[in-house]
């Protein structure tokens, strides 16, 4: 796509995004009020720990006594202007504990993701190219079978043989406390953490591109322009990285930005099963102590990510396929 | 001496199909720089025959006997990398759809110049590709080298293919039905194409195709197949004018004959009558016209034809007229009442009057219902009693020549043919005064395409109807419609009884379709058509 | 029917369903007592002291709680699906059928429930209403409609299309018999496949809900097993291990019985598996 073309498309996205992002916020606002009670105690909490100072508080600070569309007014400009609310457990702003948490859970998924997507197309580009043969069904049952296993339950499998049978990697944290460790022996002590609950994410979605890659590529190779590739004489390895697997990751790249939001859904739970600070956890604790509006200040975030992620996936969509015409 | 010799070729079919073999006992030959026709309808196993050459075959589908003779060689005792050593460089295939035949993600350049590559040529590339793409007639060939596919005609991607094939200067090129997909103008450019590619370079051609003017067109040999066997073969001229076997003669009786009928002109009331009817589309920003002030007038009894090719709009102006599409402008007027303006409820009265037969016989029944419930549909939604629509539709289907133990039947049980006789029946139903159908043989074999225009002939004569007949091909507008109306890209550009107008077309629209019909300068000789024994037996209704 | 007998893994599939549907149905009859009752001494490896899987730290027996954990995962899968596949087809054939603006704003609006993560909203929803039955219900549906509509769009914008719709409009026929005799029984295909493998994604969202203690207080569940064995997984692993079987098992046949039922009614691109 030319140059003019991609700044527009690239605008009429980000505009598309900011309109979710906002409807999102709105789509907040409407759980916090849609909760049986009053919206202040909803926030504060049933947890009995809030104060009547506190709720008080909070009823002026979302104006609760003002007409609705006020308070939805107030609330998405604080939101948009940073203000996520206040954790009343932990006594600091939202968005202060978001920030903090945050890397942690990209470096986790990200992991994953970047594990998922190399294993799951190599394996369903070998089974497709296979295919009928004991590698493809091997291939296909495994798959099958990380599909079909809960990503909690994989974890703590893992922690079970990898922990506690084998004893060879940590089952939770993300470093080694008490020690400081710089340089390659902290990236060390590091990957030794992250490997465990980067695997429990990301096996699941290695089984979902592989399936996906494996239909996708037995798809394409009935294509005419595939007969037209071997009609030339091109070898078969050729016509298989060329023409079939260029192909079949067009849709590849468009499921995994649907299964964006998963990926980071998914990560709440691993992040439980292996005490990973991120912002996983942090929903977790939230849970735990009735902290709705750090929750919903987590669910805000999610979203903005899966939003920012989709957008990435479109533009390398557009990139890749040349049919794609940014009118 | 023979380029390619194929003897005794029989090709196994996987278990469960029509017949045994896909091809039996095949054999012809190919001589330098002549053009063989390979004629056949669909089944008759032509394109197994062109892709077992280039040891293309489908899964599923084995050689059981048979040799393939090629520069002194059996192509099929060769193993994978001799026979891979070939394909593109002495022998070169182009395809029937070239929509799809062209990867997507590829620029035409880098395509073209995959052939070179894989060849060991590659550092040609550059300076070959403008070169073939001007060869092949491409205008501005620089451009349509940096192009993706997407971009390009259907035409304009036959090209690119062809120029693929003709890259490393094949002995043989194969051509599976390349035209079939092509508008009729299209055809005729690539057919002239492929004769000059015979003259200039003097290679050899295997043309497969099912349509006999095309044969004589460009064949300088035919061999006709049918079930898998070459029932005849021999010079174009003996086939064509002389043909010997007798699914020869039924195939060449079942051409359309061009010669256009001349009725005399009767002053019959005006059925239908079309003024300034307009009808755009928005694309993206752009709108563009599907019907521009289209003016037209049907008269009672009279079968009128609409001619034009893929995108002139012919279809789209026949479904403003059933209400299938809402027209911007204009009025339609039926029998004094303006159709455009009426509302669903006040269109249903009219639904008795107008009715559609529809191109796809594969696509235009309900795949989960009875044969008799979709023909007793209409009448029941009519309120006509169950019983009375179900007995109704015995009486219908006697009409259309199929047997009454059609109405439990669905209709994957049923051949094209007979399904398209079952929508004339669903149509017939209502009674109707004016019939519009929308290519209804376009889709069909070339024999039962005849049955099914004598059909519609007889229907017509015995129930006083009107038709409305829509088509890309002048031969069957020839052949059965009394006045002809050209479309072009939306504009209604030639009127006229049909005889006037193909004697003397007045706009060179119409000029430049009536040169594109191919095998024009031959006419069909006159044969007695195979009587059916019966009118009902199932071997003879197709 | 018979093309999907013949695919053996639909039909192992379908065996280990009826195999658990049957668990769930006799639970009462196996395990005469509640599963939240004590029945012996906590910690009990399995087959020890007549426990077949164990007990938990409280003396519970896992494998009750495994039986009648299976009939809250069997109904809440099902439920949940029947409901989200009526919001999903509803909206879906509207959008299909009627195109134009009621087509755009279907659209926006299930593309705004599918860019939210679906397992974050999930938990959002139940906590904010407080864990029951009916709340984990709804919330499930709420996340699982979105790739219904998609689909049944999709379906119905191809078949109205399709000559046979457009001859039923020629015909006079009504609008109502175009889409319930016409549109529908042709889009069904797809509609039954997709549901299968919806009952097995409810599940596995129930059990990872129950699993973050999301779950009805008052009923058993296989993640809330998991969720109470993780705290213990070094002293005993048995409470982790064969809840976690069990979904697997379910799911997996839930998976096994979709594709069988997608091969069967996509014969074409079921030869080439």
């Amino acid at each position: 796509m030319g140059g003019r073309k991609l700044a527009r498309f690239l605008a009429q996205r980000i505009v598309k995004m900011v309109l979710v992002v906002l409807a999102i916020i709105v789509v907040n606002f409407l759980l916090i009020h849609a909760a049986p009670g009053d919206p202040a105690s909803v926030i504060a909490g049933q947890s009995g720990a809030a104060d009547a100072k506190f709720i008080a508080q909070l009823r002026q600070q979302f104006g609760l006594d003002r007409p609705l569309y006020e308070q939805l007014w107030i609330y998405v400009s604080g939101v948009v202007t940073g203000d996520l609310g206040i954790s009343h457990r932990q006594q600091r702003t939202v968005a202060s504990l978001i920030l903090e948490r945050l890397p942690a859970t990209l470096l986790l998924t990200g992991a994953a993701f970047a594990f998922a997507i190399a294993s799951g197309v190599t394996l369903g580009a070998m089974a497709a190219r296979r295919v009928g043969t004991l590698t493809d069904s091997l291939i296909t049952v495994l798959a099958l079978g990380f599909y079909a296993t809960p990503i909690f339950w994989v974890g703590l499998m893992l922690v079970l043989v990898f922990s506690v049978w084998l004893n060879w990697l940590p089952s939770f944290g993300m470093a080694t406390i008490g020690v400081e460790l710089h340089g390659m022996a902290a990236l060390v002590d590091g990957a030794r953490y992250l490997i465990l609950p980067a695997l429990t994410l990301g096996l699941f979605y290695t089984a979902v591109y592989a399936r996906l890659t494996r239909a996708s590529m037995l798809e394409v190779a009935m294509l005419d322009f595939v007969k037209t590739a071997r009609a030339k004489g091109a070898p078969e390895g050729r016509i298989l990285r060329r023409h079939i697997l260029r192909n079949a990751l067009l849709s590849v790249v468009t499921f995994a930005g649907i299964q964006a939001g998963q990926l980071i859904g998914g990560s709440i739970l691993v992040e439980t099963v292996f005490a990973w600070p991120g912002i996983g956890r942090l929903a977790f604790d939230a849970l735990l102590a009735r902290d709705y509006q750090l929750l919903l200040g987590v669910f805000l975030c999610t979203s903005v990510l899966v939003v920012l992620f989709n957008l990435v996936t479109d533009l390398l969509y557009a990139w890749i396929d040349p049919r794609v015409e940014a009118t | 001496m023979s380029l390619l010799n194929v003897e005794n070729l029989t090709i196994a079919l996987p278990p469960g199909g029509e017949r045994p073999d896909a091809i039996s006992g095949v054999g012809f030959t190919l001589d330098p720089g002549e053009i063989l026709c390979l004629v056949g309808e669909s089944g008759s196993g032509k394109s197994v025959a062109a892709s077992a050459i280039m040891g293309l075959l489908p899964p599923g589908l084995a050689v059981r006997a048979g040799t393939i003779g090629f520069e002194g060689r059996d192509l099929l005792r060769l193993r994978p990398a001799e026979l891979r050593a070939l394909r593109g460089s002495r022998i070169g295939m182009i395809f029937q759809e070239p929509m799809t035949a062209l990867n997507p993600l590829m620029r035409v350049e880098d395509q073209i110049a995959e052939v070179l590559e894989v060849h060991g040529r590659g550092a040609e590339a550059r300076s070959r590709v403008t070169a073939l793409l001007a060869a092949v007639n491409l205008p501005d060939p620089a451009a349509i080298a940096r192009a993706y596919p997407h971009r390009l005609s259907g035409g304009q991607r036959q090209r690119v293919m062809i120029a693929m094939a003709l890259a490393l200067e094949p002995a043989i090129i194969i051509a599976d039905e390349p035209t079939t997909a092509l508008d009729v103008t299209t055809q005729m450019q690539i057919l002239r194409l492929v004769r000059d590619i015979q003259q200039r370079r003097g290679t050899a051609v295997l043309f497969i195709t099912h349509d006999f003017g095309v044969v004589a067109e460009i064949a300088d040999r035919v061999a006709v197949m049918q079930h898998g066997r070459i029932v005849e073969e021999g010079a174009a001229g003996a086939v064509l004018n002389a043909p010997q076997h007798p699914y020869t003669r039924a195939l060449i009786a079942a051409v359309p004959h061009r010669a256009a009928r001349s009725r005399p002109a009767k002053e019959r009331r005006k059925l239908l009558e079309l003024v300034g009817v307009d009808k755009s589309y928005a694309r993206g920003r752009q709108h563009f016209k599907a019907v521009d002030d289209a003016h037209l007038t049907i008269r009672q009894g009279e079968t009128f034809g609409l001619v034009g090719e893929s995108g002139s709009g012919k279809s789209t102006l026949a479904r403003c007229v059933v209400n299938l599409v809402k027209p911007d402008g204009g009025d339609i007027r039926f029998d004094d009442t303006n159709l455009r303006l009426l509302s669903r409820r006040s269109w249903k009265p009219f639904r008795k009057r107008i009715q559609m037969v529809f191109q796809d016989p594969f696509a235009s029944l309900n795949p989960r219902r009875r044969v008799g419930d979709i023909i007793a549909d209409g009448p029941i939604a009519h309120g006509v009693p169950r019983a009375q629509a179900h007995g109704e539709a015995r009486d219908l289907l006697r009409l259309v020549q199929l047997d009454a133990g059609a109405l439990d039947r669905y209709p994957h049980e049923f051949s094209g043919g007979q399904r398209q006789r079952v929508g004339i029946a669903r149509a017939l139903a209502m009674r109707p005064e004016l019939l519009i159908a929308d290519e209804p043989v376009s889709a069909l074999d070339v024999s039962v395409q005849a049955q099914i225009l004598a059909l519609l002939q007889d229907l017509k004569d015995r129930l006083g109807l009107t038709m409305l007949f829509i088509t890309h091909d002048l031969r069957v507008a020839a052949q059965i419609c009394d006045r002809i109306a050209v479309m072009q890209k939306g504009i209604i550009v030639e009127e006229g009884p049909t005889a006037e107008v193909f004697a003397a077309p007045r706009h060179a629209y119409t000029g430049m379709l009536l040169d594109s019909i191919p095998g024009r300068g031959w006419t069909p000789p006159e044969m007695e058509r195979l009587a059916p024994s019966s009118p009902t037996s199932p071997a003879n209704t197709a | 029917m018979s093309a999907f007998l013949r695919n053996r893994g639909a039909v192992v599939g379908l065996v280990v369903l009826l195999l658990v549907a049957i668990l769930a149905a006799t639970a009462g009859i196996l395990f005469p007592f509640s599963p939240w009752d004590m029945q012996g001494a906590p910690f009990m490896r399995p087959g020890e002291m007549g426990f077949l899987l164990g007990s938990d730290s409280l003396g519970r027996d896992v494998a009750a709680g495994i039986a009648y954990g299976a009939r809250v995962s069997l109904l809440i899968g099902t439920v949940s699906t029947i409901v989200a596949l009526a919001i999903g087809v509803t909206l879906g054939a509207l959008a299909g059928y009627a195109g134009g603006v009621v087509d755009d704003a279907v659209m926006r609006f299930t593309e705004l429930f599918q860019t939210v993560p679906s397992f974050v909203l999930a938990v959002v929803l139940v906590a904010i209403f407080t864990p029951n039955l009916t709340s984990i219900v709804i919330a499930i549906a709420i996340v699982s409609w979105p790739p219904v509509t998609r689909v049944v769009r999709a379906e119905f914008l191809s078949l109205r299309e399709r000559e046979f719709v457009q001859a039923a409009e020629v015909l006079g026929r009504s609008r109502a018999a175009i889409i319930f005799a016409e549109i529908l029984p042709n889009a069904l295909s797809p509609i039954i496949v997709l549901a299968s493998l919806m009952v097995a994604s409810a599940v596995l969202l129930e059990s990872a809900l129950s699993f973050l203690g999301l779950g009805d207080p008052n009923l058993i569940s296989w993640g809330f097993l998991i969720g109470a064995g993780r705290s213990v997984i070094r002293l005993a692993w048995w409470m982790s291990v064969f809840p976690g079987l069990a979904i697997f098992l379910t799911v997996l046949a839930l998976n096994l019985v979709g594709e069988g039922l997608s091969d069967a009614l996509n014969p074409r691109l079921a030869r080439r598996r």
